[in-house]
């Protein structure tokens, strides 16, 4: 595998251990997670859901970004992009509204809200993005005599009876 | 010939409804799960917690929360009040 197919790899594997990572701190205390989202002041009202909902969200999305098929992996970033459009809301709306509350962002013990968290939620969704408009025929390297294509994750299709070429579609 | 907005949703639907499936399913294991745990969230009761009550991090808007300010006194002033037996002076 060249590095240039092996950075998407990369890249979903730290997006994907941070969001593993992140769903298992908030899992262990899913009440005290519920406190710090009330704490936001932004939906307060269904901050008991969100609790809910969100570190299984997260665990899910994380797992599918290493799914064996292209499609699955491109909708988990996607799903994973459109979580962090909405927590890079919420910290953004603390932060301005200058509340000091805790993150929450790993479970417990994880640091107050600043425009660091903003910073570090824009660049995950900046690396979500990556992955999802991956174009097919990045990393592209054609496959030697049995024709093999790969797609850019490194994991090349085999396309024997074909000749060489580069692959657009998905 | 001019596309119409389903023309240019089209392509990327089945990547939608991937995304959908993965956060639906995730939203439902996620109240199935707190369903079987014990230290579940109590979704019908829960009460979130007032204003500058809570722990460390509690939410405290800046401008409600701040602690009174302290009267500030002049080094030779605590020596004069009567009944203050534990002031500390600044040299």
């Amino acid at each position: 595998m060249s590095v240039r197919a092996a950075f998407p790899w990369l890249v979903r594997g730290v997006l994907g251990g941070i969001f593993a990572y992140a769903a298992l701190g908030k899992l262990a205390d899913p009440a005290g997670f519920a406190r710090e989202i009330a704490n936001y002041q932004f939906l307060p009202d269904y901050a008991q859901h969100v609790a809910v909902a969100l570190p299984a969200t997260e665990l899910l999305a994380a797992l599918v970004l290493f799914a064996p098929d292209r499609a699955w992996r491109r909708a988990g970033a996607l799903a994973i992009a459109a979580l962090l459009v909405v927590l890079l809301a919420a910290v953004t709306s603390v932060v301005l509204r200058g509340i000091n509350v805790d993150c929450g962002c790993f479970g417990a013990g994880s640091g107050e809200v600043t425009w660091l968290t903003v910073l570090r939620n824009a660049a995950l969704l900046a690396a979500a993005i990556y992955l999802v408009r991956l174009p097919d025929s990045s990393g592209e390297s054609v496959g030697g005599a049995a024709g093999g294509v790969a797609d850019g994750d490194g994991d090349d299709v085999a396309e024997a009876g074909r000749p060489a070429r580069s692959r657009v579609d998905p | 010939m001019t596309s119409t907005f389903f023309d240019r949703v089209r392509p990327v639907a089945p990547l939608l409804a991937r995304t959908a499936v993965i956060l639906v399913a995730g939203t439902l294991l996620g109240y199935v799960g707190n369903a079987v745990r014990p230290d579940g969230v109590a979704l019908g009761s829960f009460e979130a917690p007032a204003s500058c009550d809570g722990g460390e991090h509690a939410p405290m808007p800046e401008a409600e929360c701040e602690p009174e300010v302290l009267e500030s006194l002049p080094p030779e002033s605590p020596s004069q009040t009567p009944g203050c037996t534990d002031c500390s002076v600044a040299p």
